[in-house]
């Protein structure tokens, strides 16, 4: 465990990054770009649940950087949280990364909220001589309020190798901020790939049907798997999801059963009357929890354009609400 | 009474399960249906190194003690077998592996030598099968995949649980093969979307179930879990992914194994020879996509109308 106190929280139109700085400097985590963590708090002798996120911020920074939507009890309480709070820490997590070794170009497909683990891996490279050329191709919701929009320019201009395109559902094209709107489709990558899949590297990160969809046109466009890294922190998903990552869906399932045999869990029902205890503050000690969502689309993977109401978990099934309820629908698996 | 769904992953699919029940009843069923699941997950994994299949794989050519629950579904396999003339056959995991499928999907390359069978022969008939008392043998130079019979097996013991537990109002879902019974909390019938083959958020069609019956529908295809030249299904005849024009067969059946094992059969079979495959087999109702010179066509049989 890893002991960090909160520094700030800046809020922005759509998302929040919380500043953590560690509490001495044997606390420091270490970490490589793109790797996620496990973050927990506490309120008065209460230790709250704990929750997965990436890193945003690169390993040379003294500080920890996390970022999230502010949709959902958990982030809520994360986002009324007061600077000096204390903040615990696990891990690091996950292998999802670049490979030094390698060469080829990289091309990043990310979604929503799923920008983070690149922000980390993109702002580590921001500075270095770079062999390989990284296009880092970015869908959101709209044309503005973009997560880390100008940081993103800033990268991109600073280092020639690094491309940003940005892909919006909806708003209007700006080809001078290379803003497109549309969707991240076959027909979308192929033109920005001009029709040219072959001999890169793809990292995908962002909601799980964007992950799919994404992945699906990869092979449908011949990329070997191999060369398909997926990074998703749905428990179940990690492990059928992911080219070439089954290491880092081994480690989170790990963590996850660790976690989980440990501590127990909690539905977000109990979550629910958890977090009323912590204002209340007047309850006593309780043990970390892992949260098992319901009904929440507030990990730091969700988005709402690619809202899935079904959060897999490999040991833990979901409760769907009635609002969120799925109707059947027969696919090949 | 109201209307429960919980949903998670194991048997490396999505899964989904919703029924009608009070909450204390809902809580309890859910329960006992996961330890199922995953009980049964670990018992047939070909990438759990000591699932049940692993051990019985890697202790080809000799007569294995194997419990109960696996001797069911090696029985369902040899009548299964029997009913598709062959067309389904459990003796494709070395092709299949051969192909390129090893490791769980999608890091198909990845797997651990024990677990390699892809050198084996594959070109081995049902009648290889021997069961007897508790014990069962295959060829020492082959190897089992239950791939193809195990989420309709599973999905057929999950519904008679629910039936068994006085529970007539639900639906089940592993990775798009469905069972349903009764009917959804507004007294009306289940009614199951098809996935478009060639969009994953498009609806081709729905299939309502009749008078509350228990249905089950499942969707085979070539669309998914497939690499460069090769996809996850084995035409037994030849070894090799199979050579189709379907894209996705959608079936309905009156058990999820008969589904799931006709689904596969009809996109082995192809455009030309399904329909003969529907008749002969008397599949109850069958959804085909085709792919059509880049466009996709859909055809439908029997009561799918």
């Amino acid at each position: 465990m890893h002991r960090y106190t909160l520094e700030r929280t800046d809020k922005y139109s759509d998302f929040m990054v919380l500043t953590l700085d560690p509490a001495t400097e044997a606390d420091k985590l270490q970490f490589t770009p793109g790797q996620y963590i496990t973050v927990g708090f506490k309120n008065s002798t209460k230790t709250s649940p704990v929750r997965c996120f990436s890193i945003v911020s690169a390993p040379n920074e003294n500080n920890i950087r996390i970022a999230m939507r502010e949709s959902g009890i958990y982030t809520n309480k994360l986002g009324e949280l007061h600077p000096g709070t204390e903040m615990l820490l696990q891990g690091p997590f996950g292998n999802f990364g670049i490979n030094h070794l390698d060469s080829q170009d990289i091309v990043m497909l990310a979604a929503g909220i799923g920008i983070t683990p690149f922000m980390s891996i993109l702002r580590s490279l921001k500075d270095q001589r770079l062999e390989m050329n990284i296009l880092l191709v970015y869908s959101s919701r709209n044309d503005s309020g973009i997560p880390f929009f100008e940081e993103l320019q800033d990268i991109a201009k600073t280092n020639p190798k690094i491309t940003v395109i940005h892909i919006a559902t909806k708003g209007t094209s700006n080809p001078s901020k290379n803003i497109y709107v549309g969707r991240t489709d076959n027909k979308m990558l192929s033109r920005i790939l001009r029709n040219n899949f072959q001999d890169k590297n793809y990292m995908i990160c962002g909601p799980s049907p964007f992950m799919e969809d994404a992945d699906q046109i990869l092979l449908s466009n011949s990329v070997n798997p191999d060369k398909i890294q997926i990074e998703s922190f749905k428990q179940g998903n990690t492990l059928t999801l992911g080219s070439s990552y089954s290491i880092a869906a081994a480690t989170y399932v790990m963590t996850f059963l660790v976690l989980m045999l440990g501590v127990g869990v909690v539905g977000s029902r109990d979550l629910r009357h958890y977090v009323a205890k912590i204002e209340a503050q007047n309850v006593n000690t309780a043990p970390v929890q892992t949260i098992n969502n319901e009904n929440e689309n507030e990990s730091s993977r969700s988005e709402s354009d690619y809202s899935n109401p079904s959060a897999n978990t490999t040991t833990a099934p979901t409760n769907t609400s009635n609002q969120t309820y799925r109707p059947p629908v027969t696919s090949v698996s | 009474m109201n209307r429960y769904q919980q949903s998670g992953n194991a048997v490396g699919s999505d899964i989904a399960i919703t029924l009608l029940a009070s909450k204390s009843q809902a809580d309890l069923i859910f329960k006992e249906l996961w330890v199922m699941i995953h009980g049964f997950e670990k018992r047939f994994s070909r990438f759990i190194v000591d699932s049940e299949l692993s051990k019985f794989n890697r202790n080809a050519g000799s007569f294995v003690e194997i419990s109960q629950q696996f001797s069911d579904v090696l029985k369902a396999c040899i009548d299964q077998a029997n009913r598709t003339d062959g067309l389904f056959n459990p003796f494709q995991l070395p092709a299949l592996q051969k192909s390129g499928y090893k490791g769980s999907w999608p890091n198909v390359n990845q797997i651990a030598k024990n677990m390699d069978f892809s050198e084996k022969e594959s070109n081995i008939t049902i009648n290889a099968l021997f069961i007897k008392n508790n014990k069962a043998k295959i060829p020492k130079n082959s190897a089992i995949d239950l791939g193809g019979i195990g989420k309709g097996y599973l999905l057929d013991e999950l519904s008679a649980f629910l039936d068994n537990k006085g529970i007539e109002n639900y639906w089940i879902s592993l990775g798009g093969d469905i069972i349903c019974n009764g009917q959804d909390i507004d007294n009306r019938n289940w009614i199951v979307g098809v996935n478009d083959a060639l969009d994953s958020r498009g609806i081709i069609s729905q299939i309502e179930s009749k008078n509350s019956e228990k249905f089950a529908i499942a969707t085979s295809g070539t669309t998914k879990r497939k690499g460069q030249n090769w996809h996850h299904i084995i035409d037994p005849q030849t070894s090799k992914s199979a050579i189709t024009d379907i894209l996705t067969a959608t079936v309905v059946g009156r058990s999820a194994i008969e589904a799931d094992i006709n689904a596969k059969a009809i996109v082995i079979a192809g455009s030309k020879k399904c329909a003969q495959y529907i008749k002969a087999k008397q599949v109850i109702g069958a959804l085909v996509q085709i792919s059509d010179n880049g466009n996709s066509k859909i055809i439908k049989y029997g009561e799918i109308k």
